[in-house]
């Protein structure tokens, strides 16, 4: 036996509810089936997996763990260390022999004057003489 | 054929029927769940066309996030139902001063075209029944469409809704008692 409320619900059951409009349904359809077949939608796709945005942060943080260390790397070499080394390692050694030669060619004064050339600390000596 | 040249058109024959498989599920839904969505979006925004642009905008929305999680058929209407309400609020966010302006305007200027699909020999009953819709406060209104023409349970509306799977239920049996006092009122037993 169907009380009151049932027949209410009955009858806002037979009530069908207007129609989406056409142009709507349609830009839908269009919208799901036009990016399916670009590139763009698959690397949409792509970047929403789990597993390459797990990466991609990996990546990041990695990046700036390894900026950050090299950011806050010491600028000048320490006291103790051998000035060669840090010389040959630092990649000046060719552009110091090539001004040691400049300067022989532009003063020949012997080869004492030479052997004082090797020295790098003591170039601007050798300038304030000539 | 090498068996790994079976294996991989297999899996190509596999993903094709599943890509099928999937749009038409997509698609069904919206033939079957897009008139309920309208109707939910038009109460919530009062005018046809931004109902229409809220649909779209939030169908879109679910299929662009779940096409490819597997998600199952019976979880999208709650989904899409949840989608049209996040869509609206946003938009009120948006333009909640321009929104509330156009609301006012709207609610004396616009005539509001019927919101069901109506026969000719039932065309008064279901009219008296629509004003009688018409007239329920919003929460009961929007309660009352999610279960009868969104067919979601009381517990999908109250995820929807963000309320309580009671209140939920109270403002369902709320609205059908205030809709059955209003049709006695009117004259229809």
């Amino acid at each position: 036996m169907s009380t009151p409320i049932d027949t209410l619900e009955q009858q806002l059951n037979a009530l069908r509810a207007a129609r989406l409009p056409a142009t709507a349904r349609q830009s839908i359809l269009h919208e799901m089936q036009r990016p399916v077949t670009g590139h763009g939608w698959a690397l949409w796709q792509f970047a929403q997996r789990t597993g390459f945005q797990v990466a991609l942060a990996g990546a990041l943080s990695l990046t700036l763990v390894v900026g950050w260390q090299w950011l806050s790397r010491p600028l000048h070499p320490v006291s103790h260390a051998n000035a060669a080394t840090v010389v040959a390692s630092s990649g000046l050694g060719p552009s110091l022999a090539y001004w040691e030669s400049e300067l022989a060619a532009a003063c020949p004064r012997g080869e004492n004057t030479v052997a004082v050339l090797r020295s790098p600390s003591i170039l601007t000596n050798i300038q304030i003489r000539r | 054929m090498t068996p790994a040249a079976t294996i991989s058109i297999w899996q190509g024959v596999n993903r094709v029927t599943d890509n099928a498989t999937n749009r038409t599920m997509w698609h069904r839904m919206l033939h079957e769940c897009g008139d309920g969505l309208f109707l939910y979006a038009r109460q919530l925004c009062r005018n046809d066309a931004d109902a229409a642009d809220v649909v779209q905008e939030a169908f879109l929305r679910v299929w662009r996030k779940h096409a490819n999680n597997g998600v199952t058929e019976p979880d999208l209407p709650a989904l899409c139902y949840s989608a049209v309400r996040y869509t609206v609020l946003d938009r009120q966010r948006q333009a909640a001063r321009r929104w509330r302006r156009e609301v006012a305007a709207g609610e004396s200027l616009y005539e509001q075209p019927p919101l069901f699909e109506s026969s000719l020999e039932k065309a008064e009953e279901d009219a008296r029944l629509e004003t009688a819709i018409r007239e329920l406060p919003v929460e009961q209104r929007e309660v009352l469409t999610l279960k009868i023409w969104g067919e979601l349970t009381f517990q999908q509306i109250a995820t929807v809704t963000d309320e309580s799977p009671n209140t939920v239920a109270s403002r369902y049996r709320l609205a059908l008692a205030a809709l059955r006092q209003q049709l006695a009122k009117a004259g229809t037993p």
